[in-house]
């Protein structure tokens, strides 16, 4: 089928170049290349996709530059790859579809889907030098002239061939392929065209699409219900003609298709094994697998937690805002703003500076720095995968699959950073369960400090007790939410990209872009939730929760009454509660008993305020509410059964 | 309905209790009018279906390994290490899961290596590694090529 859609001659819709292709084939490293410095990472509208925009600086050219999620097939199965196939298929004035040089067969599937929908490319053989590192080689002119488009090799992380890639920006063209559809598929597709000449454009191709996609496909792609109820009806019949899914058999013809160009202009030599490539094998290999594992999340804790969370947040808290520009903001309130209200407001408990600014810049963004860049390494390098791998089996009992490792082990980082990245699960079920895991029994590393500190004065049973606790909890309700949270759970399907060592300007370029949504998105919620509480602080709400809460604290968990207003403040930052049940239990005001109960309550208790924030912004209200709903009733009542059964023991910890 | 005690056969819809008792019509337990054993009513108790729910047996893991109807094919899973398999069949899967696997090239017909069966399969594809959850494995057929 060749294409025939008018998309194919004009092209100039916008001067737009877009960038397309298969997951891990270095978009986003090409993308870098093409515009530089300026880029920014934004939503797409309706989603929590994100698309980075940047401008095309090359070569004399200035133009908007688009860089897409992974793609499979215009036949999308996940929100980004809906992103995706939704900004392929607009009307752009060229598009460069990304293709992997050593793994083409899988790029090609997607060539042939773009000729069929009338969509003019640029064909980049991109990570050429990995190629010819394995032997394969890929003659381009051959190729280009059996697509019958441009067709360029490049490597992104060192820019090899990104010149010649933006002089062929406007021969951008659409290829015609023949593919040996099976005749049902044929004729199914033509009916399909002839039945809706507007919506296909006439073209056979585009009709294909709409045989071969689902009814979510038809109804994005905006048919209206009665003609893709006709559709459906035509998918089924062809189906049964074939005797499998219409898009399996659509997509085998293309296999055979790629595979018969493919034969003829690649070439496969014999080469030696490399060593990333042993080392690849021994961080998923089922016994070496884990002590590399534990060195890397070793490395990673200490990175993060240490560094970021522990000396850079103490010295940006301490010396720079607690010595310097606290005291300064409080001179400066005392002679600007003599009222009361507006002085509290700016520099009080609950004050504009001395929290909001405070909690935004010096104890969270070192976190997320630190964070960020070690999630950027991790993530180019090509371990998380693996990591993925190891973990499999343990996920499995909770209902979820490796692919949720990532969120949770960043959790033991940061819990709300660790939300965000729950939009890498494929289902909404599992996107909530994870989060809701995290919320409820991960600890996050700043927590994790004081209440290793914390715990140690309970000694070995009191260590063994929370362990025990805490994880059976985590099994416990994840085992629990897989069979009451409606919906499937999801293939596990990962690909395993090379190791690499990543490029230091990569992990730059998206550090720096994930510290810009944070800026803009992030911080301005920590200044609308410190107002919040300040007027709850002025109202007196503030001490009448703590005075509501007090029974529950003193009878039901048997801890003292000044525990309440630690668990308050536990909710602003999870590590304060602990920290002020530190300071309590210094005093000589806990048994080992009443600590033990209050560490546990506290690691289960509310996921903080930037928390629960972040599960507002990526699920919405009401999951956020269900989360919370669930989470402070359930540490309380978890908390009160183990003060119950350890006094009914009679165990004594410390 | 056919009452699971006496046998007695009847209509739930009609049942004259759910009008006149004062449970009212949104009673979810059903009587026997021969007998007067109860059932719960799962279409009107979300209780009862959420306990069925988590009552229900555990996932498609503890599913048997289905057996190879063709005696010359292998399900993947069972493939040695490092052994270089054709692709046959797949076995029961959904469009989805069919989408995903071709558009990593997977397909009949492709030769793969198994590099390895635990923590999880993983097969290479050309240059493409792709771990694989073992009841997909299980699914894949394969053709062993005769060795010496």
């Amino acid at each position: 089928m060749d294409c025939h859609g008018a998309r194919c001659e004009g092209g100039d819709g916008d001067r737009t170049v877009v960038l397309v292709g298969n997951a891990n084939v270095g978009k986003s490293a090409l993308f870098g290349r093409l515009t530089g410095r300026y880029t920014t990472v934004s939503n797409y509208p309706g989603t929590t996709v994100e698309v980075s925009s940047g401008t095309l600086a090359l070569n004399g050219h200035r133009r908007p530059v688009l860089d897409t999620p992974g793609l499979q097939s215009l036949l999308a199965l996940s929100d980004d790859e809906r992103v995706a196939r939704d900004v392929a298929l607009g009307d752009h004035a060229a598009t460069l579809l990304v293709a992997d040089a050593k793994n083409l067969r899988r790029g090609m599937l997607l060539a042939i889907e773009l000729g069929e929908v009338g969509t003019p490319f640029v064909l980049v053989l991109n990570m050429s030098d990995e190629a010819r590192e394995r032997g394969i080689d890929v003659d381009a002119r051959a190729l280009a002239a059996r697509l019958g488009a441009p067709v360029v090799p490049t490597v992104a992380t060192t820019g090899l061939g990104v010149r010649e890639l933006v002089d062929e920006l406007d021969h951008a063209a659409c290829p015609s392929l023949d593919v040996a559809y099976p005749p049902p598929i044929v004729e199914a597709a033509a009916r399909v065209a002839a039945m809706a000449p507007q919506a296909t454009a006439g073209s056979p191709g585009t009709a294909l699409l709409f045989l071969a996609g689902d009814r979510s496909v038809l109804t994005h792609l905006g048919v209206d219900d009665a003609l893709a109820d006709e559709i459906s009806k035509i998918r089924d019949e062809t189906a049964s003609a074939l005797g499998e899914p219409v898009a399996y058999a659509a997509r085998r013809a293309r296999l055979a298709a790629v595979d018969e160009i493919l034969a003829d202009v690649t070439s496969q030599a014999e080469t030696r094994p490399r060593p990333s490539e042993a080392l690849g094998r021994v961080t998923q290999h089922r016994l070496w697998g884990w002590p590399i594992m534990l060195a890397v999340l070793v490395a990673m804790y200490a990175f993060v937690g240490w560094l970021g969370a522990g000396v850079m947040v103490g010295w940006l808290e301490d010396v720079v805002f607690g010595r310097w520009i606290n005291p300064l903001a409080t001179r400066v309130a005392d002679v600007v703003a003599p009222f009361d209200v507006l002085h509290d407001f700016l520099v009080g408990e609950y004050g504009l500076v001395t929290m909001a600014l405070t909690y935004g810049f010096a104890i969270v963004l070192p976190i997320v720095v630190t964070f960020f860049l070690a999630f950027g390494v991790l993530e180019d390098s090509g371990y998380l995968s693996r990591l993925a791998v190891m973990l499999d089996r343990m996920f499995r009992v909770m209902g979820l699959n490796g692919r949720a490792v990532i969120p949770m082990v960043l959790g033991l980082g940061c819990d709300t950073m660790a939300t965000v990245t729950t939009r890498t699960l494929e289902t909404r079920r599992e996107r909530i369960q994870v989060t809701l895991l995290l919320a409820l029994a991960v600890p996050c590393s700043a927590q994790l400090g004081v209440i290793l500190g914390m715990i140690t004065k309970t000694g070995l049973m009191g260590i063994a007790i929370w362990t025990v606790v805490v994880l059976s909890t985590l099994l416990g309700v994840g085992w629990l939410a897989a069979r009451v949270l409606p919906g499937e759970r999801s293939d596990f399907i990962v690909e395993l990209p090379p190791l690499r060592v990543p490029s230091v300007r990569n992990v730059a370029v998206k550090t720096a872009a994930r510290l810009e949504w944070y800026l803009r998105e992030v911080v301005p919620v920590f200044v609308l939730g410190t107002a919040a509480l300040f007027v709850l602080d002025r109202v007196g709400a503030l001490e009448a929760i703590e005075r509501w809460f007090s029974p529950v604290v003193v009878g039901w968990l048997g801890l003292p009454a000044a525990a309440t207003g630690a668990f308050l403040i536990g909710f602003l930052r999870r590590d304060y509660g602990a920290a002020g049940l530190f300071a309590l239990a210094g005093a000589g005001a806990m048994s080992g008993r009443q600590m033990l109960v209050a560490i546990v309550v506290i690691t289960l208790f509310v996921p903080c305020i930037a928390n629960l924030m972040m599960i507002v912004k990526e699920h919405g209200r009401r999951v956020a509410f269900a989360v919370a709903a669930f989470v402070f009733p359930f540490a309380v009542i978890v908390g009160g059964a183990l003060n119950a059964v350890l006094s009914w023991l009679g165990i004594e910890v410390g | 309905m056919r009452c699971r005690l006496c046998g007695h056969t009847f209509d739930a819809a009609s049942l004259a209790c759910h009008g006149s008792c004062p449970l009212g019509a949104r009673c979810t337990l059903i009587c026997c009018p021969n007998c007067g054993y109860q059932v719960v009513d799962e279409s009107r108790s979300g209780v009862a279906r959420l306990l069925r729910r988590v009552l229900r047996a555990t996932d498609d893991q503890a599913a048997d390994p289905p057996e190879p109807r063709d005696r010359s094919t292998v399900p993947l899973s069972h493939v040695r290490e490092g052994a270089a398999v054709e692709v046959h069949r797949f076995e029961d899967m959904s469009t989805a899961r069919l989408s995903r696997l071709t558009g990593f090239g997977l397909a009949p017909g492709t030769v793969v290596t198994l590099r390895q069966r635990r923590p999880v399969p993983v097969v290479a594809i050309g240059e493409t590694e792709l771990a694989l959850s073992e009841d997909i494995a299980r699914r894949i057929h394969v053709h062993v090529p005769r060795e010496a």
